[in-house]
This record gives C-alpha cells, sequence and structure tokens, in this order.
C-alpha cells in the first residue's frame, strides 16, 4: 500500500487516474458487481415507477401467500407485495449502509489522522502561569498565544464551575458527614484542575486517548449498547432525540439508525487510518513539507490523506454491507425501523414469523442483502487492485 | 518494565473512573426505570406507591448521585444485586451463572472458526482467482450475510424439529446431571440444625421435625451412607422423599458431558459460521500481501518450491498480523454472542447484558461492562509487554 | 486439508446423532413439560408481581380462595367463603346506610397444611399481614389493604376494611393471593430487621432485599421448600428449567394429577415454537406464545395429531386512548374531544378484519370496558359500531371536514385551514399491535385521515413523562395499547374523572395540577357516568350494582371515552391426552386449577373443557 501520487503534478495524475480505470476494468467480477450494484440502485430509486403494487397496499385474506401468480415473490403479514416492497425497502437500506459507511468513514478518517499524526506528541490544552511550557509557547505563537490561552482558561473554568455545581447537588442529598465529604472531594477536585490549568499547564496525548477510546468502545458488545443508545435517543428528557425529530419528521427512524450505527461504525476505519498515517508521517514527503512551514492541518490533509485513498475507499466498501446486516440485526431485536417503512432488515425480521409456513419470505430480502453486500466487496477488491498495482489482491 | 507495568496499572484508575462514569451516566440517561415495568404489572399501583418506590430505591435522585453511591461501593467490590435474578450479587449471577456458559459457547466456535477459516484462506490465496477462490469467497459472504437469527432457527427446525438429530432447548435435557442422586431418601420433613459425623465417618444430620401431636419441633438425627456427597447443610430444608445426597460417577460424567456436548453443535457451528467468513478472507488478504512482497519474489526466483515458498516463507510472515488479529479478538470472546444465545436459548452474557438493559436491572450491566473493559485494557498491557519481550528495541522505562 | 475437516465433521455429527436420547414420553411417567418465555426472577411471594411468577407460584401455593372457571369464587385454605349471608362479612354502615368500613371473618379449613406437614395456621396469617404491611417492604401497592387484623385462634382470624373494599374476599391474602409459610420465613424476617435496626432507610431496604427478598429459599439456590399449593418445589435450574413434585400434604391431593411439572425456560418465543413442533415440550405456559394468525395457523398445520392448539379468553382488553385535552392545539383542530369525531374513528376502522385475518380468528371485538366475561356486562342498549366508513364520512361531513386535493380531509379552524392528521402511538417492537396500526392507517386513509406514527419502546411510552402527559400533548393522538381488564373489578374506575369523595378536582385525569396521577389519560369527563361509579363502588347489593353499572356502560359505549378494539386471546399448545390444562379472563393462569391437570392415559377425567 504505497502510492506517491498525491504531490505530483496535474497531467500525471490523470494518467494516473486513467490507469486506474484500465486496471480496474480488466478486473471482470468487480465490474459485474458494479452492474449489479447499478441494477440494485437503479431499481430502487425508480422503484415507483417500476413496482406493480403499492408497498402500503394490503389484502388481509391473502396473507403469507406463496411467489407466482400475481404476486411475483408473495406477500407479506398484511398481504402486501413482496417484490413492491423489496424495491422500496432498497432505498432505506442502501440509504443506510451507504450514508452510515460515509459518515464513519468521515469521523473514521479524522480522528484516526489526528491520533496518528500526533502520536507520541503531546497536546498542550493549556498553559499555566508558572508552567515551564510558558515562555517557550509564547515565542512559538507570540502574539497570538493570549488570546488562545485565555480562551482555553475560560473552558477549564466552565469545567471547575460546573464540578462545583455538581458537587453542591450531590452535597444537598447527603446529610451530615457526608456533606462534608462531598465537598472536600468536589473542591480539591476543582482545585486540581485549576492548578494544572491555570498554574502548571494540561498537556494531553491525544493518540492515547482516542486509541484507547477505541479500544475499549470495541470491546463492548454493540447490539447490546445500540440499544442502549436507541433508548437513550427515546428518551423524552435527552433532547436530542426531540432535536432530531423536530428536522427530520417522519424520517426520524432512519436518522436514528444512522446515528446509532454511526456511533460504532467509525471505529475500525479510525484504527486503520491512525496505523497508516503512522508510517506515512515517518515518510520523505512529510518532512519536506514540514520543512516549507506547512502547518500541521495542511500536512494532514494534502500530503498524508491522499496517501490513505485505497484503504478508505476498501473500508467504506466493506462497511457498506455491513450496516446493512446491521440494520437487520436490530430490527430482529425490536429496536430497528418500525415496519411501516420497508427495509431489507424490517422485512427480514417480520418474515420470520413466517419460516415456518413460508421460509421463501425471508429468502426475498436476504437475497438482497447478499447480493448488495458480495458485489460491494467484489467492487472493494476490484477498487483495492485498480488503486495498489503492486499488489494483485 | 515492573515500574512501567505499574504505572500503566495506575494510569488504568482514571481511565476506568472515566468508563465507568460514562457507561453508567448512558445507562442512567435511558428512559423510564423498573419501577414503570412493576405500574405496567399493577395499573392499581398509585402516584403515591411509585413516588414511595422511586424514593425507597434511590431512583429519584440526578443520575451523578446515584453514580457516587455505586462508586463508593464499586470502591469495595460490592456491584449491588441483580433484582432480576432473585437479588443475588450482580458480580456472583455475571461470573459464577453465565461467563463459564459464554466461554464455552465462543472459545468453541472461535477455535472452530480459525481452525476452519484459516486453511480455507490459504487455499483461496494460493489458488487465486480459480473456480475454488470464487466457491469459498461467495460461500463466505454467505455466511457473512445470513443474519444468525434466521440461520439459527433454519438449523434448529431442520436439524432439531424435523431430523431430531440434535436438541433444540437450550444447554442441557432435563433430566441430565453430573451426578446421581442416591438411592437412601429422606423419610422426614424439616430443617437441618447441625451436622457431624459419627465414628465410622459417616454424616449425621439432625432435623428438627414437627410433632403433629404436640406441635412441638424434635430434633431427630439421620445418619447418612458413607461416601455420600452434597448432603444438606445446616439451614437447609430437607423434605420427604428427597435424596439424601449424590455422588459423581464416570457414568453420570460422561452422560452430562455427551449432553452438553450435543448441545453445543449447533450454537458453535452458527455461531462459527460467521466467524469462518472473516477469518477466510482476512487470511486470504495477508497471504496475498505477503506472496507480492520482494522476498517472496527472491525465494522463488532462487528457485525453491512452490509448496516451500508459500508455506515456508510466505506463509509465516502473513501469520503475523493474523496472530494480531487473533490476539486483539480474545477479549471478544467475553461478550458472548447475543443473537446467537437468544435464538439457541443458551444463558450467556450476552443475553444477561440484552436482558438487564431491556428490564432496567442495572447492576448487572455495569458488571458486565466494566468487565469488559477491564479486561480489554488488561488484554492491551499484555499485549504491549509482550511485544516488549520479543522485540529487543522496545524498552519500557 | 479441506478434506481431513469434512471428515472431521462428518464424524463430529454422526457421533452426535448417536448421541440423541429417546424422544420425551410424558405421558408413561406421569409428568408434564411446560415451555415458557420468562423466567421468575424470585419466588418470594411479596414483593414479585411478573406474570410467570403469578403462574408458577399458583401451583406451590394456595390462597384462601380462587376463582373457578365461571368466575364463581371457591374457597380453597378457607373453609368456606365469607358472605353476608353465612356471618363471615359485617357490614358497617353510617346514619345515611352507606357502608363505611366491613370485616371479615376467616376460617381456615380444619388439616390445611403445609407441604412439611404442619398445619396452616393464623400465625402464618398474621405473619403475612406484618411483612406485607412494613413499609421497608418494596411492595408495588398496598391499595385496599385491610386496616387491621385480629387473630382470633388457631383457625379463625378477622380482617377490617376501612374504607371498604368491595372485592374483600377476592382479594383475602392481603392483596397477593400467596401465603408464605411463617415457621420457614419469619427466623429470616427476624434475623433481617434485626439487623437492619437503626440503619438508614435506604440501607434497610437493601438488607431487606438481599436477606429477606434474597434468601436462598426465594431464589435459585434452593427454592420455596414449603409450600400450601398442589405441588412442591424441587429444583431451579438456573435458565433452564424448573421442577416441581406432587405436594401429597394439599388438602385436594388428587391422585390423577400428574406427579411432576418441570418448566422449560425459553429466551425467544420462535424458539419455543421450535421446541413445540419438535415435541420438546407438552404444553405452553401462560407467557409463551403469542396469538397471531400466523403463528396460529402454522402450529395448527402441523400439529399433525401430536398436540391441540388453543386459544383462551383473557383479561386483556385492546383499545386506544384518546387525546381529549382541549388546550392541546391538535385536539382542538381535530375535534377529539367532540364525541362525533371518536365516533367516526370507531366506524372508520374494520375491526372485524383485524380479528379475523390478522388475529387468526381469536379475538372478540370489543365495545365496551367491562370484560365480557363479567357478570354485569351489559349488550343492552350497547351500539356495536359495525365498520361503516360512510357513516364515517357523514360524521366527519357534519363537522365542517371536506377532503381537499390529496383526498385527506380538511376543515377551518379559528380562520385557519387545518388538515385531518392524526397521531398514533403504539409500542415497537411488538409485532401484533405494529401490524394492527398499519392496517388501520390504511382504514383511516380510506375516510380521509391520515395517520402519523409515533411509536416508541414500551419502556419510553410506558415513562409517566410521556403517558400521563396527553395534557401537555406528549402524545396528540391515538395510543394502542392493553388495559388487563378482569371480570372481577369491572374497572370502570379506569375512566372515572372526579372521586366525589375527595377534596381534589378531576383525581383520576392526569394534570400538572395532580402530579400526573390517575388512569384516565386521555382526560374524558362525565359527570353522569362518575356518580353512577361512585354509588356502585359503594353498593353491596349485587343486583342493585348491576343496574347502576349498566347505565353506566351504556354511557360509556355512547361517549366513548377511549375507543375499544377488541379482547384479546393467549395461545397455547397441549400434547393430545392432556386434560384440564387451561385458563380463561376468570382464572387467568393454568395453575389457578392446577390439580385438576392430568394424562388421559393415567386416568384423568376431563372437568375443564380445554378451548
Amino acid at each position: 500500500m504505497s502510492l506517491t501520487t498525491a504531490t505530483t503534478a496535474t497531467p500525471a495524475k490523470r494518467k494516473e487516474e486513467n490507469k486506474t480505470w484500465q486496471r480496474f476494468k480488466k478486473h471482470r467480477l468487480a465490474m459485474f458487481s458494479l452492474a449489479v450494484l447499478g441494477l440494485l440502485f437503479f431499481v430502487s430509486i425508480f422503484a415507483p415507477l417500476i413496482a406493480p403494487f403499492s408497498p402500503t397496499l394490503n389484502e388481509t385474506s391473502n396473507t403469507w401467500a406463496q411467489p407466482g401468480g400475481r404476486h411475483l415473490m408473495g406477500t407479506d403479514d398484511l398481504g402486501r407485495d413482496v417484490f413492491s416492497q423489496l424495491l422500496y425497502a432498497g432505498r432505506v437500506s442502501l440509504l443506510i449502509g451507504v450514508a452510515v459507511a460515509l459518515l464513519s468513514a468521515l469521523i473514521g478518517v479524522t480522528l484516526g489522522t489526528i491520533a496518528g499524526y500526533y502520536s507520541g506528541q503531546p497536546v498542550i490544552f493549556s498553559v499555566g502561569l508558572r508552567s515551564s511550557l510558558l515562555a517557550e509557547q509564547q515565542r512559538l505563537e507570540g502574539s497570538s498565544f493570549w488570546w488562545k490561552n485565555g480562551l482555553k482558561w475560560l473552558v477549564w473554568a466552565s469545567v471547575i464551575a460546573f464540578t462545583l455545581l455538581v458537587t453542591s447537588q450531590f452535597a444537598a442529598t447527603y446529610s451530615g458527614v457526608g456533606v462534608v465529604i462531598a465537598w472536600l472531594v468536589g473542591v480539591g477536585l476543582s482545585m486540581t484542575i485549576a492548578y494544572f490549568a491555570f498554574v502548571q499547564a494540561i498537556v494531553v496525548d491525544i493518540d492515547n486517548i482516542i486509541s484507547r477510546f477505541i479500544d475499549v468502545m470495541l470491546s463492548l458488545p454493540q447490539i447490546p449498547f445500540l440499544l442502549i443508545l436507541s433508548g437513550l435517543l427515546a428518551n423524552p428528557d435527552v433532547k436530542l432525540g426531540g432535536v432530531l425529530d423536530s428536522i427530520f419528521g417522519s424520517a426520524r427512524p432512519i436518522v436514528l439508525i444512522i446515528f446509532v450505527l454511526v456511533l460504532f461504525g467509525w471505529l475500525g476505519t479510525a484504527r486503520v487510518i491512525r496505523g497508516l498515517v503512522l508510517s506515512l508521517r515517518q515518510r520523505e514527503f512529510t518532512d519536506a513539507a514540514k520543512a516549507l512551514g506547512s502547518s500541521d492541518w495542511r500536512v494532514m490533509i494534502r500530503h498524508i490523506l491522499p496517501n490513505a485513498v485505497a484503504p478508505i475507499i476498501v473500508q467504506v466498501t466493506l462497511d457498506v454491507g455491513n450496516n446493512i446486516i446491521s440494520e437487520s440485526a436490530l430490527s430482529f431485536l425490536g429496536y430497528g425501523i418500525p415496519r411501516d417503512i420497508p427495509s431489507w432488515g424490517n422485512m427480514l425480521s417480520s418474515a420470520q414469523e413466517a419460516i415456518f409456513q413460508n421460509p421463501l419470505a425471508s429468502f426475498w430480502p436476504g437475497l438482497f442483502i447478499l447480493l448488495t453486500s458480495l458485489s460491494i466487496n467484489f467492487l472493494g477488491d476490484g477498487l483495492r487492485d485498480a488503486l495498489d498495482p503492486r499488489s494483485r489482491l | 518494565m515492573l515500574l512501567y507495568t505499574s504505572r500503566r496499572l495506575i494510569g488504568m484508575i482514571p481511565l476506568l473512573l472515566a468508563i465507568s462514569m460514562a457507561i453508567f451516566g448512558l445507562v442512567q440517561l435511558q428512559p423510564g426505570d423498573f419501577i414503570d415495568e412493576l405500574k405496567l404489572a399493577n395499573p392499581k399501583m398509585t402516584v403515591d406507591d411509585v413516588a414511595r418506590l422511586r424514593h425507597d430505591y434511590g431512583l429519584d435522585q440526578p443520575w451523578y448521585v446515584q453514580y457516587g453511591k455505586w462508586l463508593s461501593k464499586a470502591a469495595v467490590l460490592d456491584f449491588g444485586v441483580s433484582r432480576e435474578n432473585g437479588y443475588i450479587s450482580a458480580t456472583e449471577y455475571v461470573f459464577q451463572q453465565r461467563l463459564q456458559n459464554t466461554l464455552t459457547l465462543t472459545t468453541m466456535s472461535f477455535v472452530l472458526s480459525l481452525l476452519v477459516g484459516l486453511p480455507i484462506g490459504i487455499y483461496a490465496a494460493v489458488k487465486q482467482y480459480s473456480i475454488l477462490d470464487y466457491v469459498t469467497t461467495f460461500l463466505s459472504f454467505v455466511g457473512y450475510s445470513v443474519p444468525v437469527f434466521w440461520l439459527g432457527i433454519m438449523m434448529l427446525l431442520l436439524f432439531g424439529a424435523k431430523l431430531k438429530w440434535f436438541p433444540t432447548d437450550g444447554m442441557q435435557s432435563e433430566g441430565v446431571s453430573m451426578t446421581v442422586e442416591s438411592d437412601e431418601k429422606f423419610d422426614l420433613n424439616g430443617q437441618v440444625l447441625s451436622v457431624s459425623k459419627n465414628a465410622q465417618g459417616q454424616p449425621v444430620i439432625t432435623v428438627g421435625v414437627y410433632n403433629e401431636a404436640t406441635k412441638l419441633e424434635e430434633p431427630k438425627a439421620v445418619t447418612l451412607p458413607a461416601g455420600i456427597q452434597n448432603y444438606p447443610k445446616m439451614g437447609d430444608y430437607v423434605s420427604l422423599g428427597q435424596a439424601m445426597g449424590s455422588r459423581v460417577t464416570l457414568q453420570s460424567w460422561l452422560n452430562a458431558t455427551k449432553d452438553a456436548l450435543w448441545h453445543l453443535v449447533l450454537p458453535v457451528i452458527a455461531l462459527s459460521l460467521i466467524q469462518i467468513a472473516s477469518w477466510t478472507r482476512f487470511m486470504r488478504a495477508s497471504l496475498l500481501e505477503v506472496v507480492n512482497q520482494d522476498f517472496v519474489r527472491t525465494a522463488r526466483g532462487k528457485g525453491l518450491a512452490e509448496r516451500v515458498v508459500v508455506y515456508k516463507h510466505a506463509l509465516r510472515n502473513a501469520l503475523i498480523p493474523i496472530v494480531t488479529l487473533v490476539g486483539l479478538s480474545i477479549p471478544g470472546v467475553l461478550n458472548g454472542a447475543v443473537l446467537t444465545e437468544s435464538v439457541f436459548n443458551w444463558p450467556g452474557m450476552g443475553t444477561a447484558l440484552l436482558s438487564s438493559v431491556v428490564q432496567k436491572d442495572y447492576n448487572v450491566a455495569m458488571v458486565i461492562l466494566m468487565m469488559l473493559a477491564i479486561a480489554t485494557l488488561a488484554s492491551n498491557l499484555l499485549a504491549d509487554l509482550v511485544y516488549a519481550l520479543v522485540d529487543p528495541r522496545i524498552r519500557y522505562n | 486439508m479441506k478434506k481431513k475437516w469434512l471428515t472431521a465433521f462428518g464424524v463430529m455429527a454422526l457421533g452426535a446423532v448417536a448421541l440423541s436420547p429417546s424422544v420425551l414420553a410424558s405421558a408413561s411417567d406421569n409428568s408434564l413439560i411446560l415451555g415458557t418465555t420468562q423466567q421468575p426472577s424470585a419466588l418470594e411471594p411479596f414483593v414479585n408481581n411478573q406474570a410467570i411468577s403469578a403462574e408458577v407460584l399458583g401451583w406451590l401455593y394456595a390462597g384462601l380462595t380462587y376463582f373457578d372457571q365461571n368466575g364463581t369464587l371457591q374457597a380453597d385454605l378457607a373453609s368456606e367463603v365469607p358472605t353476608e349471608k353465612n356471618g363471615g362479612v359485617k357490614l358497617t354502615k353510617n346514619a345515611a346506610g352507606d357502608v363505611t368500613a366491613q370485616t371479615i371473618r376467616w376460617n381456615i379449613r380444619a388439616g390445611a397444611k403445609w407441604s412439611d406437614g404442619r398445619p396452616i395456621t393464623t400465625a402464618d396469617m398474621k405473619f403475612n399481614y406484618d411483612v406485607f404491611g412494613d413499609e421497608r417492604l418494596p411492595v408495588s401497592s398496598r391499595d385496599n389493604y385491610p386496616k387491621t387484623m385480629k387473630v382470633i385462634d388457631d383457625n379463625t382470624f378477622e380482617v377490617t376494611y376501612d374504607p371498604p373494599y368491595l372485592f374483600a374476599t377476592a382479594a383475602p391474602s392481603f392483596v397477593q393471593n400467596f401465603i408464605a409459610p411463617a415457621h420457614i420465613w419469619k427466623p429470616l424476617w427476624d434475623k433481617a430487621t434485626a439487623s437492619a435496626q437503626g440503619k438508614s432507610k435506604e440501607q434497610q431496604l437493601e438488607i431487606i432485599q438481599k436477606d429477606f427478598l434474597g434468601a436462598s429459599i426465594a431464589t435459585s439456590k434452593q427454592g420455596p421448600v414449603v409450600t400450601s399449593g398442589p405441588f412442591k418445589f424441587q429444583k431451579w435450574q438456573r435458565d433452564q428449567s424448573w421442577t416441581l413434585v406432587r405436594n401429597p400434604n394439599y388438602w385436594r391431593n388428587n391422585p390423577q394429577m400428574v406427579d411432576r411439572l418441570i418448566y422449560k425456560f425459553f429466551q425467544k418465543t420462535d424458539t419455543l415454537q421450535v421446541n413445540v413442533l419438535a415435541g420438546q415440550v407438552d404444553a405452553t405456559s401462560s407467557v409463551g406464545l403469542v396469538a397471531s394468525a400466523t403463528t396460529i395457523k402454522t402450529l395448527k398445520d402441523s400439529a399433525k395429531g401430536l398436540y391441540s392448539v388453543f386459544t383462551p379468553k383473557t383479561a386483556l382488553w385492546e383499545h386506544w386512548d384518546v387525546n381529549q385535552f382541549s388546550q392541546v392545539q391538535e385536539v382542538k383542530d381535530l375535534g377529539l374531544n367532540d364525541v362525533r369525531t371518536r365516533q367516526a374513528l370507531v366506524y372508520g376502522i374494520d375491526r372485524e378484519t383485524v380479528t379475523r385475518d390478522l388475529r387468526g380468528g381469536t379475538a372478540r371485538v370489543s365495545n365496551n370496558v367491562v370484560n365480557s366475561l363479567s357478570n354485569v356486562f351489559t349488550t343492552q342498549g350497547i351500539n356495536n359500531y359495525d365498520y361503516n366508513p360512510e357513516k364515517s364520512k357523514q360524521l366527519l361531513t357534519a363537522m365542517g371536514w371536506k377532503p381537499g386535493s390529496d383526498g385527506i380531509m380538511e376543515r377551518t379552524v379559528d380562520g385557519k385551514t387545518v388538515k385531518f392528521v392524526l397521531e398514533y402511538v403504539t409500542t415497537a417492537g411488538n409485532a401484533v399491535r405494529e401490524r394492527d396500526q398499519q392496517f388501520y392507517k390504511d382504514n383511516l386513509k380510506k375516510i380521509g385521515i391520515d395517520v402519523k406514527f409515533n411509536n416508541a419502546p414500551s419502556s419510553v411510552v410506558f415513562d409517566d413523562a410521556f403517558i400521563a402527559q396527553a395534557s401537555n400533548g406528549k402524545w396528540k393522538g391515538l395510543f394502542q395499547f392493553a388495559y388487563v381488564q378482569q371480570p372481577l373489578t369491572e374497572d370502570l374506575g379506569l375512566y372515572y374523572c372526579d372521586d366525589p369523595a375527595s377534596k381534589t378536582v378531576k383525581d383520576n385525569v392526569p394534570t400538572v395540577d395532580n402530579g400526573f396521577a390517575g388512569q384516565n389519560i386521555g382526560g374524558w369527563c362525565n359527570a353522569e357516568f362518575d356518580s353512577l361509579w361512585d354509588k356502585a363502588r359503594r353498593e353491596f347489593d349485587v343486583d342493585a350494582r348491576k343496574a347502576i353499572l349498566a347505565k353506566a356502560q351504556v354511557i360509556w359505549n355512547r361517549e366513548l371515552p377511549a375507543i375499544p378494539l377488541y379482547e384479546r386471546t393467549d395461545l397455547y399448545t397441549a400434547r393430545n391426552g392432556l386434560l384440564n390444562y387451561t385458563w380463561n379472563a376468570n382464572t387467568r393462569y393454568p395453575s389457578n386449577l392446577g390439580w385438576l391437570v392430568g394424562w388421559k392415559q393415567r386416568g384423568a377425567k376431563e372437568t375443564i373443557p380445554m378451548k
């Protein structure tokens, strides 16, 4: 995985792109998958034109009908046409798959890059007045130092205020010695923060924090945690859910699922990107850019990221399939998308009921999920091959 | 090294505090509490009842106050009781009743998926773009895309209900036990007042038996047969027709083990199928990456047999990232597998966590989530230390 | 390499087949294996109120009285049901002739014994009364708890209800119907309360939970060793199974009853269903299968003479509560507080089709808040509201609604055009309900009403902050759920508004003024209904009460404080040959008449037909 295309001139870049496309075209399976995916997207987007029935048209005297006759793939629990539902469901499932993958990639790449880039170089969150770092920071940042650091102090002051607020509420629930202890702990904590923020310095290893956070998150079992999160967003006292509601209206369940899946989705990407950036930042072109006075952000965006495009694309493609499956698992547990908005996941889990009566009913949505994840995977393989000529994978 | 380790260990404390606070906050911010569930079951509850119970259980306090209380107890390793499991301590529930079941299921399927997935992955890489490569890729994706809840029910239907090859009823057949009950049965009812041994080494228990005529409790000594095990302890109740004790025999042990294995087959296979898919993919990718590297080409160039090149040079190097991945996945076996467990009726960690969240039995959720966090941090530390031992370039001080 | 593995698999599979034990044969050893989807959290008879606990405790403990299938009260541990006639019930009346208190004298059946042979005495009753009344015990409700208890001798005691409680003889044993043996529980109680002495309230509660409610005789460690019902406890394998054996000391020990009862716990209904098909369970518990059309059909189709499928009537009443608080904008716009709108809604939905096609023809369309099994239930003057979209449209037109360009009704309220978009809330994850919901949405669309779902998991919608706050517009239209509509207690009390006896205004309507208390969550108020309800609850004469309640039902049916959908049924299977294993809205659990359950092959006689 070693591309150094990014820093070269534009014509060369275009040529490289052309070559990539040429290589990709040779990957027949990937081309075929692209066609299948294209078809899936096409029929989903144009579902209203293609579907023989309205997805909500029910006929309760004809539930779980076998495929054939009027209903190409049979009917579901309300006697609705499964084929038409699948087409409409594709809109939701593909949207979830793609949106979650893209958002996860965005967050994962950002945090992964930051973590990798700053690994081993602690970041200064506040410089106190008696800190040994003071002089050096002042020299480095010059006139902007005071307002920048002032802002940081303001943030820490509000953290302290919050700590004291919590302490007072805490103390109010105790009596006797408990009050004293609560105040001792609260004030002690505040003073410690104050000491480091205003007198010494708060220096944090960002990489350490992000990496440990990812480790811990990855250790948590996803599904119960997804339930906790969906419960949290459904809590009327937690305003976030209400905000989502007012913005997205009837699309809220879809947005909620996307939100919840992204929370876990970015972890893997971030981990991969961090490792990659760790090695990329040692490379000559990074050093060169730094020597020329580029800022950290510029180095990350202009020099390091373009070299990580291949693994990012592969990661995104693989994620799409995963997300569609995760949504079906949530639907199975009753925390997915309500059944009046068809998705492949909730169709599959509702067909579960008829597993004894009409096993084919669960075959169809399963088939669509399989087709999507399979072809996206082959597409990812093809892209990897095309973008990285050294590996034939 | 020792210094480094202890520094890391100390560093874990604030991290664990932060984690526990985050988890506790999340869990407490779930809508409703178990009082709502009580209310549902009993619509006659008045508002005062609800307020009284909320107050009794301390649920009317803000989450950070509850956290403080939780923390001050957790500091002395008291994680509270599991309300949904008969008020036994949450740690006892998790570690004694659930952990072992999960470990059996997940380690077996973990090992099985490695044993099956890696060879297939190697084969697919060596014969890249062959029919077999495509077939295994396809199959691994089928395994990957078929949701386990669907697959599980299908397997139960086919192998359980139709063919009757495997059981459908969870972890153990009714009536199968590691021990056999003694033939000697009690012929009285009452509480065990004391337990002692007689001169022959036979246990003697004294039971307080109620005398209908005098309406008094009279102690009665019962001598148990020699060599008996698991006989009643002081404070237990014995009743008419109850076996005096039990013992483990080879036959009963074999029966119980056979029964357990027999119950394991379907869930292990269902759970492995997903993992096999990903190991196959990883192994194939890793090997293909190595095969194209310079040192392998050199080896080929030297005229070594393809077999030797692949299995001796390439595979060895390709296995390094796999080993790292395996290491990273090990804490995952503690998670349990909630979907598999619930379909196959397997009482493991996954379902314990899920039901504790659903039933708002949060002490259990906290124990499990904290255990997972600690396991992850510990395995990270261990990995770093092992690297240091293996790689002489890394030195900690 | 692969071949080897295949071979290994083959060997494993074959080995496993060879291991499989013989198929169960329950009737042959007179045992009964039941499948359920819930496991009791604990088996203490004080605090726990899960449905499954009520069922399993029913096998273990006898109450003073019980209900038979017809809803008649029968004596169990009591020697007879106390009535005014036999002198067991004494009413205290004031000058106006109103009953102000009632005293009930109970006689314990002579020879009633615990499973360990000790007699059941008033000491047991006293102990239970004291424990249940102790405020440190977190019981869910002490409503209608007797004010005093007096022990007269070993077999006789008196309890006094002040204020009086109409159904006191039916709920004799201090709210819960199970009496725990004092000789087993009292030492634990004394120990727990002693160590709780002088501690803070919270610590006391914790000690009582751990040492008393969590005692080994309440949990899987040992189980309830001494019982009073047809069975005694044998073994509890946590998360797996639960074994009971016959209690020969039960006064009504029936030789034809099954000897052993095994509960198997399943986490998912689907898995339970597979086990029914595989013949691994003989019958399913009242907490198990879900009565949907598909499940009923599937089970019937694959029965093949092995088992039969039953759908007993339950006390569950599915309905829509309708927000009628006029301060909520949507309510005003849509006119939900106008009875014509509610009538239009009920005429506009095809409840008949839902019960037939979606609930497998088992549910019963309801037009009344009173359960059809109740002896005060009336059909006189009750409108059936048969599906009639034309009538709906007429009612809506009369209220000024006209179809808009998209077919959705529109009207002008306060100079502003509003569309008929109705919010519809129910519990997410309940497949059967969500299916109803989609069907009704379609129905209502046909009369020009657009429906917007706002479902959430039951923990959210049943949270006080949601369900009780219709007045704040937390939910703005319909809310579908089920009440337990016990035939005995009638539950007209759900929809009263103001209790004339209390000083508070609108006691039963949750608003900010009363701290969101009360069950009349839609906020319907009708003075005549309130006064009838108030009269009935103090009327101890059965026929007079019937007359009052018949009037109240007619008002309810006409005014529709809520929209009745149907009375639900349960679903269970039972292996052919199993007899008297059933329940209905009166008995509620199969264990209620547990001593009758037996196998035909073992000589049991059918006394209650299974439905």
